[in-house]
């Protein structure tokens, strides 16, 4: 009897089951898809050792910060669980029904969910995965072998963790319901949860939350100071920070507002009212929120980034793309089609197992290197080409030798690379070599590729060897791999973040429109216009949204300092993915705006 | 006649329930009118349609059929801003529950209609003022919803019903959720209200005792008028509710 009744209240408010069911399968199968990445080391592997570790880590690291998300994320669902039951099991506890009872149903209720939403969710995920593939391949390198759409690891480590989250959601709700005074239950709606704060307490609240974002920001700013503990304190002062100037800015500025007469045109007074009762609650919300908009800005930002620092980073260890020996006609063909900025050729003696360069070509055709940034942490980001000076025949050796020397050294071919002004002793057989470099690496990867393939079949001992260096484009694919990793997982976790955090939001305006039904339904009684009341909702919510969009756009802002070592600047183009950010969070303020008109301002006139 | 009538009903019939659904007829044809300054209380059976009539009246609902005049005009005719500014200007509502805003102060509350309205703020503090001391609610005045009794709500609710002046009061069993003593005072207020402002007021009460302060009682059954009870000029409030009594005995056989 008990389950059919709750079950026809679940019937009763199916659109807010679906909502919440909805946001918690979408969430979960975000979640497979970063697994399947993550949990699958095998796929990781494939692209070398090197990367292969700094990726593992990467992704480690991520799957961290989803995890923490995601418990944030299922706690907000499960009170926007408790405040719909809350009503219906105070009433059941009141007709009578044993707290045992009340504690198994509620406990079930939560898990039946959570598990079916788990399951919805892994499904969705593995078709994802599926339809996403293609792109993660491409993101992550050419092993497509290697990734698995549907992956049992993924599928159990998504299993674990939200089937546990949600054992303990129901316990935590069991113990809610069932040690709650069955009245508080049952005005849950009626509760006001504001009390004015005294003007002290504000004042302390206020320089606490001030002091807290400036460390932050100063952590951010001299990530140095503090090396590895940087983030870590930046993450907790900057929480703290924002929570306690949330509570005391807004309340004072509410409560100031209120004085002036504005406060009494229209709706204001009601507005001002709503959001202050609001606030006490919300504080904690707004401050996740605005951390979360924070991380999912920051990471769209970086991943926009990192994407146009591929070609920056891979080509610091060198000036050329490629170097190639004698080249053969079929490679001259390719040669032919590169839209190239350097081209260098130049001829040795090959005597033995040693090159030796006549100086005065690099009088006429000067050799250049990459001179690597002094400051520390910027060495990448301020590199520059610069010329060799052709008397400095060593360091032109010691240049040349990193294309031609040392990766030919274990196959035995060359041990030594030298440039000198009299080339009358040497014999042997004069070859000739080229160097590239073009103007846009990435648009002629293609080309690159081939030319770089056909350069080592000439070794044949070296063929598989990552160690043969021909030339930047051999950091280009390691670079690209990792940086495509890093961008394609800071675009995936911020999507993820917006994701929860709009679900958050949803949750929590939505858990409160239930009292606001009778409010709104009395202001139209005392003959309100419907276009105030619409004006009411869309400037409540406004301020909700728009509080956490500003601070957290400061906290970006301020962040964004700390990926000065890997983004050349990081402040640069900062438009695009701001723009593109904003247009979607304008979109889920105009998505949820709608929702909150339909369910309160519910039509009695036909 | 004309000239001084606040409500004029004209063969309201109501009918619920949408096309699919099985049709209910609530109120079959009810025609009476409400004159300046009258105090008119609606009684019947649980279920006979007061609520009906009272939110027709109130422009809360429309008719299926008929008319309803406020203040000469048709209401049921008005729409969206109109219908709004109508309500906010001409009638005050106290209602059996929740009246107040809980996350206003009883101030902000009481001047809520005026408000609306775009009156400015200083002269909505002087009428706030005003009426809670002829009310006797100064002390009331910054407090929250929360923080009041049952019947100190009611008395703020009446008090942001009267605060625009309105033609005609409604209310719907305003004493409902009041004890004897607190319902007493409310009735008391009203009666005052009517007497001196010359507000018309139309109550919806099942209680003999709330309707005996009326002084024209409409009983309602099945869906039309039944039976009208004029309180005489020289009639005592208890002689009139001992007639109200006896209507209802014969009236619910
Ligand atoms: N929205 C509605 N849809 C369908 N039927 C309705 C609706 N509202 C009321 N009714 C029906 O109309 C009839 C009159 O209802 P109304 O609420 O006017 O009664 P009432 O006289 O106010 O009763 P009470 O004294 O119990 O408040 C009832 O039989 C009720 O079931
Ligand atoms: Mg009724």
């Amino acid at each position: 009897m008990l389950f059919k009744l709750a079950a026809s209240s679940v019937r009763h408010r199916w659109k807010d089951y679906l909502l919440l069911f909805s946001g918690l399968a979408i969430s979960s199968a975000i979640f497979y898809l970063f697994e399947t990445i993550a949990a699958n080391h095998h796929f990781l592997m494939t692209n070398g050792q090197t990367v292969s570790n700094l990726i593992g880590y990467v992704f480690g690291f991520g799957a961290i910060l989803l995890g923490l998300l995601t418990l944030i994320y299922l706690n907000y669902a499960n009170s926007f669980l408790l405040s719909m039951r809350q009503r219906d099991y105070g009433l059941f506890i009141m007709l009578g029904t044993r707290k045992k009872r009340i504690g198994r149903l509620i406990w079930l209720e939560t898990m039946v969910l959570g598990s079916m939403a788990t399951l919805l969710g892994i499904a969705l995920g593995i078709g994802l995965s599926f339809g996403l593939s293609s792109l993660v391949i491409n993101f992550l390198g050419t092993a497509a072998t290697a990734y698995h759409a549907f992956w049992i690891p993924a599928i159990i480590w998504t299993l674990v963790i939200y089937l546990g989250l949600f054992l303990l959601a129901a316990t935590w709700n069991t113990v809610v319901m069932t040690k709650k005074p069955v009245l508080q239950l049952l005005k849950a709606n009626q509760q006001s949860s504001f009390h004015q704060s005294k003007p002290f307490i504000l004042l302390v609240e206020l320089i606490t939350g001030v002091l807290l974002l400036v460390i932050g920001y100063y952590v951010m700013i001299k990530p140095l100071v503090f090396h590895q503990y940087t983030i870590i304190i930046a993450v907790l002062t900057l929480t703290f920070g924002t929570y306690f100037l949330f509570k005391a800015v807004v309340n004072t500025l509410l409560q100031w507002l209120e004085r002036f007469s504005f406060a009494k045109r229209g709706l204001n007074g009601f507005t001002l009212a709503q959001l202050r009762f609001r606030i006490a609650d919300y504080t904690k919300v707004l401050t996740g929120i605005t951390m979360m908009f924070a991380m999912a800005l920051g990471a769209i930002t970086v991943g926009m980034g990192l994407d146009k620092m591929i070609d920056t980073t891979s080509r610091v260890s060198g000036a050329y793309d490629l170097s190639i020996v004698d080249p053969t006609s079929q490679q001259q063909q390719l040669i032919d089609q590169l839209s190239l900025q350097q081209k260098k050729t130049y001829t040795f003696v090959r005597d033995g197992k040693k090159l030796v360069f006549a100086a005065n070509q690099f009088k006429s055709q000067p050799f250049w290197q990459v001179k690597i940034g002094e400051k520390v942490g910027r060495q990448i980001t301020d590199a520059k080409l610069q010329v060799i000076p052709a008397q400095k025949t060593d360091l032109l050796a010691s240049e040349l030798s990193n294309y031609l020397g040392i990766s030919r050294q274990e196959s035995g071919q060359v041990d030594q690379v030298k440039v000198q002004t009299d080339l009358s002793q040497i014999t042997g057989s004069t070859e000739k070599v080229v160097f590239l470099r073009t103007k846009n690496i990435r648009q002629s990867a293609p080309i690159l590729k081939k030319l770089a393939q056909l350069e080592k079949q000439k070794h044949p001992a070296a063929m598989n060897n990552p160690s043969l260096w021909l030339g930047d484009w051999n950091s280009y694919q390691q670079v690209r791999v990792l940086y495509s990793g890093l961008e394609f997982m800071a675009v995936l976790l911020g999507i993820s973040f917006l994701a929860m955090l709009a679900s958050c939001l949803m949750f929590k305006i939505l858990s409160g429109s239930f009292t606001d039904i009778p409010r709104y339904e009395l202001l139209r009684k005392l003959g309100t216009h419907e276009s105030s009341l619409r004006w009411s909702i869309r400037r409540e919510i406004a301020i909700l949204f728009g509080l956490p969009a500003v601070l957290g756009v400061v906290h970006v802002l301020f962040g964004l300092n700390l990926f000065a070592s890997l983004l050349a600047d990081p402040y640069k183009n900062l438009w695009l993915p701001f723009i593109i950010f904003g247009l979607i969070y304008l979109g889920y303020y105009l998505f949820l705006n709608l929702i909150y008109q339909k369910i309160v301002l519910k039509k009695v006139d036909k | 006649m004309e000239n001084n009538s606040v409500i004029q009903a004209h063969h309201l019939k109501k009918v619920y329930g949408k096309q699919q659904e099985r049709k209910y007829t609530a109120l079959k044809d009810v025609s009476f009118s409400v004159t300046t300054g009258d105090f008119v209380g609606v009684m019947g059976a649980s279920g006979s349609g007061k609520t009906t009539l009272l939110n027709m009246l109130a422009t809360f609902d429309r008719p299926t059929a008929g008319t309803v005049e406020i203040a000469g005009q048709d209401v049921t005719q008005l729409k969206g801003n109109a219908l709004a500014d109508f309500r906010a200007k001409q009638m005050g509502f106290i209602f059996q529950d929740f009246n107040l805003l809980e996350n206003l102060t009883s101030a902000q509350n009481i001047g809520l209609p005026l408000s609306l309205q775009g009156k400015p703020a200083k002269e909505i503090d002087q009428i706030v003022i005003k009426i809670a001391q002829a009310l006797e609610i100064e002390n009331l005045l910054s407090k929250y919803p929360a923080q009041l009794s049952g019947g100190q709500k009611q008395r703020i609710a009446c008090a942001r019903a009267l605060v625009n002046q309105p033609q005609i009061l409604f209310g719907d069993e305003p004493t409902g959720a009041l004890d004897s003593k607190a319902a007493r005072e409310l009735l008391g207020l009203l009666q005052q209200i009517n007497q001196k402002e010359k507000t018309a007021i139309l109550l919806v009460t099942h209680d003999a005792f709330s309707a005996s302060y009326c002084r024209r009682i409409i009983f309602i059954k099945d869906g039309e008028i039944g039976h009208e009870l004029v309180r005489q000029a020289s009639q005592s409030r208890p002689d009139f509710y001992q007639q109200i009594l006896d209507q209802l005995g014969t009236f619910e056989k």
